[in-house]
């Protein structure tokens, strides 16, 4: 009797605990060096921000550039950090232009997916696919239905 | 009659809104469908993307025995369960590599002794012979070969489906591997979608 009058209760609670595991949101733990050796050089960042939640899902928090290990080719780093507690889905691309700012001829540059958990920091590297491409552009997207 | 008319038109508007017509949408957009079962166009972009990015940031290139070297496709192999042409991944390898200068392509020697382009072969040939000269060793400096393979599993209605896209760069002089990579595309899902 105790238990029928108990049971709408009791199964509040198993939904509860059944959406709150369904929902478990992890968020990333880092260790790194304090000192750390690597030899970056931070370029300043121009950042255009049309989306907001974008923006907190994918915060760029540096921007490096070097050469490739053919010690001509440009290369180019940026560190995001998503400083949401979700993991987000987003799509980025990389544009190159030449000396002139004209947008490489015939190079497509595809979107790629990129999931990123809450609270982690992504590097996303790229190369120039031609050694006349000296400025680029990253562009991020959310993914469709998010 | 006026409440009949109003739900035909309420009907009428749904059902336009339903319907989609055909349209032109970037193919290295995010509008794209995404299948579960098979290998999307944008897939061969990214992986092909993925794959030159590596290579260019290797110093394979260099060392070489002329500049800028000649490198000639070998074999890319299909070992997924689906049908398709592998020459959508090497021609956006090809044509990358072409405008980078990293190398020329060469486009009369090709696997098994097919030229890509036997017109260019025969005409380089009957230049020599017209010339009277020895023919002139065009020897591939490099040859790069591939496979695309893939790994299935499910979970109850969800599907998942890795490709792997594998290239390999061999020095034909001493006939090692300079450069590989490995480039792994992972979709998930229940059915095909549209966008990314």
């Amino acid at each position: 009797m105790k238990t029928k009058r108990n049971l709408p209760g009791f199964l509040l609670l198993l939904a509860a605990a059944g959406i709150f595991s369904g929902c478990a949101q992890t968020t990333a733990n880092t260790v790194e060096s304090a000192t750390p050796r690597a030899q970056i050089s931070p370029e300043q960042m121009r950042k255009v921000t049309t989306d907001s939640s974008l923006g907190r899902a994918v915060v760029p928090v540096m921007l490096s550039t070097g050469k490739a290990d053919d010690g001509s080719t440009f290369k180019v780093q940026i560190q995001v950090q998503n400083q949401t507690r979700s993991t987000a889905y987003v799509n980025y691309r990389v544009d190159w232009f030449d000396a002139q700012g004209m947008a490489l001829p015939g190079y497509n540059p595809p979107m790629k997916p990129l999931a990123i958990e809450g609270g982690e920091i992504k590097s996303i590297a790229a190369v120039a696919p031609s050694p006349k491409a000296v400025d680029f552009r990253f562009t991020f997207l959310e993914r469709k239905g998010d | 009659m006026k409440k009949l008319t109003f739900s035909l038109m309420a009907a009428a508007a749904l059902l336009a809104g339903c319907s989609e017509e055909a349209q032109y949408i970037d193919s290295t957009g995010t509008s794209v469908v995404v299948s579960v079962d098979k290998v999307d166009i944008q897939d061969f972009k990214i992986a092909a993307d993925g794959l030159l990015q590596s290579l260019y940031d290797s110093p394979a290139f260099t060392n070489a025995p002329r500049t800028p070297p000649i490198l000639a496709i070998s074999k890319v192999t299909n070992d997924t369960s689906t049908q398709f042409e592998t020459d959508i991944l090497l021609s956006e390898i090809r044509s990358s590599i072409t405008r980078s200068g990293k190398a020329e392509v060469s486009a009369i020697i090709g696997y098994g002794g097919r030229a890509q382009d036997e017109m260019a072969k025969e005409a380089k040939a009957a230049g020599e012979f017209e010339a009277g000269s020895a023919p002139v060793n065009l020897r591939p400096d490099f040859t790069l070969t591939g496979k695309i393979m893939e790994v299935k599993a499910s979970a109850g209605r969800t599907k998942q489906v890795t490709y792997a896209f594998q290239m390999t760069l061999v020095r034909v002089s001493t006939g090692s591997i300079v450069w590989e990579e490995q480039k792994l595309i992972t979709k998930q899902g229940t059915k095909a979608a549209v966008g990314m």
